[in-house]
């Protein structure tokens, strides 16, 4: 495997490294209010994410996390709210707008495909490529061909670093729990992603697999990807997470580091009481 | 038995044809399209009243518009208006419903055309239906029957190969591979960047020729078409062949269609009369519904299932 | 007016028969998440068995109620011993649908065979009509009725009133938490697939009453109103599924009227589209998120 290949494949030269600016704001949320009839999931929250930088969003079961995070990937419709993503308001919009943009969602639950081989799991995330058009596919391999093989190394390349390169050929729904998880952080990848919403990797994971997505989370974070996190598995959260807010009965009752948060009241009654 | 045998032929091109069509919806994309046979019938109705000409007020049949149109103008607008019909209908009920509502939306799409067609005898000559289809290069060629019908079978094979070769390009490319995702995980589809309603459209729409080409190619050999030719039950026939055959592979699918409307059409020679010959056709339904059972529970991928995508010729790890 | 007014005593009289049709079709996808297309065929053969009923010497009503026994065994049997094996085996939701068509195809041409494609028909003794202003009703129509209003209060009771019946109203919404409220999953669809053949059944003996014929394709052309029906209610809704029985029973016979016979299903189905368009869920959206619907 190269030594040079970014996290997504891709060969990093040295000059294309961008100095990331401490106040650039690549996600901002605000006054987002998620209800479905009656019920607010998500009242009012409010929050910015900086560039290259990685958030964890935790609370008690049914604060809305995954509210949130669905709202912000496109999959639930906000009822108010801005979600301004790199300088595009998002709010409303569907999940392929969002993944266009650079905004890439992870699945709790069931995000392979389970009847196609963890490759073409891979290769389906690749935005705009050649031959996925009505033209283009009727245009033939001479067409596609090559576009779809230099897709198929960089792939390789991912498959490579999540340890999953002998199982390339296997159908996705064939594999473990953990490495289906695996499979989607690698599809996520092939997505050419600036920003990740991680819906609790660490669900239902054991720990050897589990440290692997650490790993394969930390390696994101060091090349510049922002990443924001739902997750229960606190150990995980506070290795990965510079940063963490808290939600709590849909809103965020809490922001800043896990050892500040440790020791506020308000977060340890929302853990208790909630 | 020449003559039996070349009917048998062309019956299968159209079945098979029918079939591509409805794997690219239903074994490709997971579009679960229970009104296809009216986009079969649209594209019989528009390569009849293209070659019928004007209709005339004192003639038996009514219909509008119409026209003599050489071939293979009248199967190229059967096309036309298959991929508009399903531009159309895919419109107006995938973007807007999920999954079952589709469903069961689309069969009460079926049955309503076939309703509509037979209330409007103004239209496409009602229940009745049109007949005295002409065939093309008919009164030029001077053959016999069996002559004709080997020239008849030589053209629908040209449409087949052509048809084929669209569905095999897709079923080949990056685009199939979006298909097989949206048939696997609408919601991973998306999130990846996949515009899926767009994606379903599409197929509704190329799905939607192929099935009106295939009504065209039935309509010039048969030389009558009625609503009673294309009932709901008609689309599960078609269902039936892909699901037996192998959904998402084009040559399983063919074996699919061969074997359906092998039991329909020699259904008469297998099943030993019964008595009332009426319940021949009875036997056969069931027999067939019998199939689909059984291929469901001992081999749900079909007689020649999807194959498994390898791409293994690339020499891996290099960047070179 | 007055003909608006006596198509209205008509709609009715369909209305109460696909009422317990329509419950029953819903009331099979909300607790087992399976769309039921044989349903209409099921009818058909409860009806014939009510001919037999009738043909040994039982009564037409004492018919009704065989045949919906009858339906209610079937329904049973056929769901423990066919559906629910292929559903075990991982059978997603379209090859479900696939399986119900087949059955359906079997159970119509079953029919047939046995009974010949001749339509047959119940002895039923005419009488006088009874008149409620411009509209008509013979004493058969009026229990008809009769039985449609009990099925809708019975139906009632036991949603709202019987631990069964919540629990088959949360199994619509939430599988998980229905199952962890005590009673077994499979108690509950026995007893749902009961219910609705009970009611199928009855609704196939109503149907081939109301018609004067019992024919092999009976059930099938009705079943189309019947989705349509429960459509219209909201997919899943039991009490939508009633409120859609009653409009589509009613402009079925009130466009038969008005626009002329050949269009009357037409404009019932152009109903269904127009509401679809608008209000994807149905009319009573409530819980209609189950399943991913809307």
């Amino acid at each position: 495997m190269p030594e040079n290949s970014t996290i997504t494949g891709e060969t990093q030269s040295a000059s294309s490294a961008e100095p990331i600016s401490a106040t650039d704001s690549i996600l901002r949320v605000d006054g987002l209010r998620v209800a479905f009839g009656a019920v607010v999931a998500v009242d009012h929250l409010s929050f910015e994410i900086q560039r290259g930088t990685a958030v964890g969003l935790i609370g008690p079961n049914g604060a809305g996390k995954s509210t949130a995070l669905k709202a912000i990937g496109g999959e639930v419709k906000p009822t108010e709210g801005a979600i301004v993503f790199d300088g595009t308001d998002l709010a409303g919009h569907p999940p392929h707008a969002a993944a266009r943009h650079g905004l890439i969602r992870t699945f709790q639950l069931g995000g392979e495909f389970a009847r196609l081989t963890v490759m073409e799991n891979l290769l389906v995330a690749v935005p705009r490529m050649r031959g996925q058009s009505i033209w283009g596919a009727l245009a033939g391999r001479r067409w596609w061909g090559a576009a779809q093989a230099a897709e198929v190394r960089r792939a390789r390349a991912v498959l490579s670093r999540l340890d999953l390169l002998d199982k390339e050929d296997h159908y996705a729904g064939e594999l473990s729990g953990g490495q289906r998880k695996l499979v989607e952080i690698g599809r996520a990848l092939m997505a050419r992603p600036k920003m990740l919403l991680l819906d609790e990797p660490m669900a239902g994971v054991n720990r050897s697999l589990a440290r692997h997505i650490e790993d394969a989370l930390k390696n994101l974070r060091e090349e510049g990807l922002t990443l924001l996190l739902v997750e229960h598995e606190l150990g995980s959260v506070e290795r990965l997470c510079d940063r963490v807010l808290v939600m709590a009965q849909g809103r965020q009752i809490a922001d800043g580091d896990m050892g500040q948060l440790r020791s506020r009241r308000e977060v340890l009654d929302a853990y208790l009481g909630g | 038995m020449a003559y039996y045998v070349l009917t048998l032929c062309v019956y299968v091109v159209v079945a098979t044809i029918a079939c591509w069509g409805l794997n690219l919806q239903f074994g490709e994309t997971g579009v679960l399209n229970f009104a296809y046979i009216i986009f079969v019938a649209a594209g019989a109705y528009t390569a009849s009243i293209l070659t019928l000409g004007h209709p005339t007020s004192s003639g038996y049949q009514q219909y509008f518009w119409g026209a003599h149109l050489p071939w293979p103008l009248p199967w190229l607008a059967a096309g036309v208006v298959g991929g508009l019909l399903g531009l159309v209908v895919g419109a107006l009920v995938l973007r807007r419903l999920r999954g079952d509502y589709q469903a069961m939306v689309l069969l009460v799409v079926a049955i309503m055309g076939a309703y509509m067609v037979s209330a409007a005898p103004g239209f496409l000559n009602g229940g009745i239906g049109l007949s005295d289809i002409p065939s093309p290069f008919r009164s030029m060629l001077h053959t016999s029957q069996v002559g004709y019908e080997v020239f008849y079978l030589g053209l629908s094979l040209v449409a087949a190969l052509i048809i084929f070769e669209v569905m095999r390009r897709i079923n080949a490319s990056p685009l199939g591979r979006v298909l097989r995702a949206v048939r696997e995980n609408e919601a991973a589809a998306e999130a990846v960047g996949h515009n899926v309603a767009t994606t379903k459209l599409l197929v509704m729409v190329v799905g939607g020729a192929a099935a009106a080409i295939a009504g065209a190619i039935e309509v010039q050999f048969i030389s009558a078409w009625a609503p009673a030719s294309w009932t709901y039950t008609e689309t599960f026939g078609l269902f039936a062949a892909v699901i037996v055959g192998g959904r998402g592979n084009l040559l399983g699918v063919t074996v699919g269609a061969v074997l359906v409307q092998g039991l329909f059409l020699e259904g008469t020679v297998l099943f030993p009369s019964i008595g009332n010959p009426e319940l021949i056709g009875a036997v056969q339904w069931i027999s067939l519904a019998l199939l689909i059972l059984i291929f469901l529970w001992f081999r749900p991928q079909g007689v020649i299932p999807e194959r498994r995508r390898r791409f293994g010729n690339l020499a891996r790890g290099s960047r070179a | 007016m007055d003909t608006v007014l006596t198509s209205l005593g008509f709609g009715i009289v369909t209305a109460s028969i696909l009422l317990p049709a329509a419950v029953g079709f819903t009331l099979q996808f909300s607790a087992t998440g399976v769309l039921n297309i044989a349903f209409g065929a099921q009818m058909t053969f409860a009806a014939y068995i009510a001919y037999i009923c009738t043909q040994i010497g039982f009564g037409i009503w004492w018919a009704v109620a065989l045949a919906g026994l009858f339906g209610a065994a079937s329904s049973a049997l056929l769901n423990r011993f066919v559906l629910t094996p292929f559903m075990r085996r991982g059978t997603n939701f379209f090859g479900m649908v696939v399986v119900t068509i087949a059955l359906a195809l079997l159970i119509e041409y079953l029919v047939e065979v046995i009974w010949g494609p001749l339509p047959v028909s119940y002895p039923m003794t005419s009488s006088s009509a009874w008149h409620l202003g411009p509209m008509s009703f013979t004493r058969s129509q009026l229990i008809v009725i009769g039985i449609s209003v009990v099925f809708a209060v019975a139906t009632h009771t036991l949603l709202r009133y019987t631990r069964m019946g919540k629990a088959i109203r949360a199994v619509a919404d939430n599988r998980d938490l229905a199952r962890s409220s005590g009673i077994s999953a499979q108690r509950m669809t026995d007893i749902a697939w009961l219910l609705s053949g009970l009611m199928g059944g009855a609704a196939g003996v109503m149907l081939g009453i109301s018609l004067s014929s019992v024919s092999y394709t009976m059930g099938d052309a009705f079943l189309i109103e019947i989705i349509a029906a429960a459509i219209l209610g909201g997919v899943g809704q039991v009490y939508g599924a009633m409120l859609g029985a009653l409009v589509i029973g009613v402009l079925l016979e009130e466009s038969a009227i008005v626009l002329g016979g050949a269009y009357a299903p037409i404009s019932a189905f152009a109903l269904l589209i127009l509401v679809l368009l608008i209000r994807p869920t149905g009319i009573m959206a409530g819980a209609a998120k189950t399943k991913g619907i809307a």
